[in-house]
């Protein structure tokens, strides 16, 4: 039996159903998600392990624009000193970062960088704009769009 | 990235990096020991006065801790500004990675 979590919109599995052993491996964005789960509690710092909010979205979202992408592109997460989770992706010079906040009262947002310039959206952050975003990062070219 | 002032659940204030983000100064400590100051570590990277300054943030003393330095204006967690985050990503990719070491102390 599968111990993956449940969606309401389960689209994601064209993305990890691709190993040849006949069964699914989790896209690396998303194993390296799960293993912030290794850690709990807390540091001189703050938190080391992720909040379930933060995680749950985080994961959400990237799995969804996994799945849209049909491609998995390996990311950083890692946890700040309140259990949010900032996911960067680097590709051809160029970085789009998620931020997921440990909480619902601070906005998700996805930040993008390139030698052309730089951009933030706080708004309206859905998996779909996730998967435009990443799909800028593996083209060649640099222009900004928001 | 400074960690932001919050309440703890017990009701107390937790200042957070509100005077600034508080860094080892290399010349004073050695990295055995900056290891063994920690309660959990991933590794030790060296960031370059110089360089910080030259980026336009402010490095000082730390007035409470003679063995390390406070970035006063390094930008705060997750600023959410477009600004913010280039400067936090401008410190990061200056920072060189002296060792890679994981540890936690129980």
């Amino acid at each position: 039996m599968s111990t993956l979590p449940l969606f309401a919109e389960n689209t994601w599995t064209a993305s990890v159903a691709r190993a040849s052993s006949g069964f699914w491996t989790l896209p690396l964005s998303l194993s390296r998600l799960v293993s912030l789960l290794d850690d709990n509690g807390r540091d001189d710092y703050g938190e080391i392990g992720p909040s379930q909010f933060a995680f749950k979205t985080a994961f959400v979202l990237v799995a969804h624009a996994v799945s849209i992408l049909d491609e998995d592109l390996a990311a950083v997460p890692v946890i700040d000193s309140e259990g949010g989770i900032r996911v960067t992706w680097n590709h051809y010079g160029k970085q789009i970062k998620l931020v997921c906040p440990a909480t619902k009262d601070s906005p998700i947002y996805i930040y993008q960088s390139s030698a052309a310039g730089n951009s933030l959206r706080n708004h309206n952050v859905t998996a779909s704009v996730l998967a435009d975003r990443l799909v800028w990062l593996t083209t060649r070219e640099s222009t900004i769009d928001d | 990235m400074r960690r932001r002032p919050k309440t703890r659940q017990d009701g107390t204030q937790d200042p957070g990096d509100d005077d600034g983000l508080s860094v080892y100064d290399s010349f004073r400590i050695s990295k055995q020991e900056c290891l063994e100051d920690s309660l959990s570590c991933h590794g030790l990277a060296t960031l370059h006065v110089g360089t910080l300054r030259n980026m336009g943030l402010t490095v000082i003393r730390d007035p409470r801790d003679e063995r390390k330095i406070l970035v006063t204006d390094m930008p705060l967690e997750n600023p959410n500004d477009e600004r913010q985050e280039a400067l936090l990503e401008s410190v990061a990719l200056s920072a060189r990675i002296a060792l890679k070491y994981t540890f936690r102390r129980e």
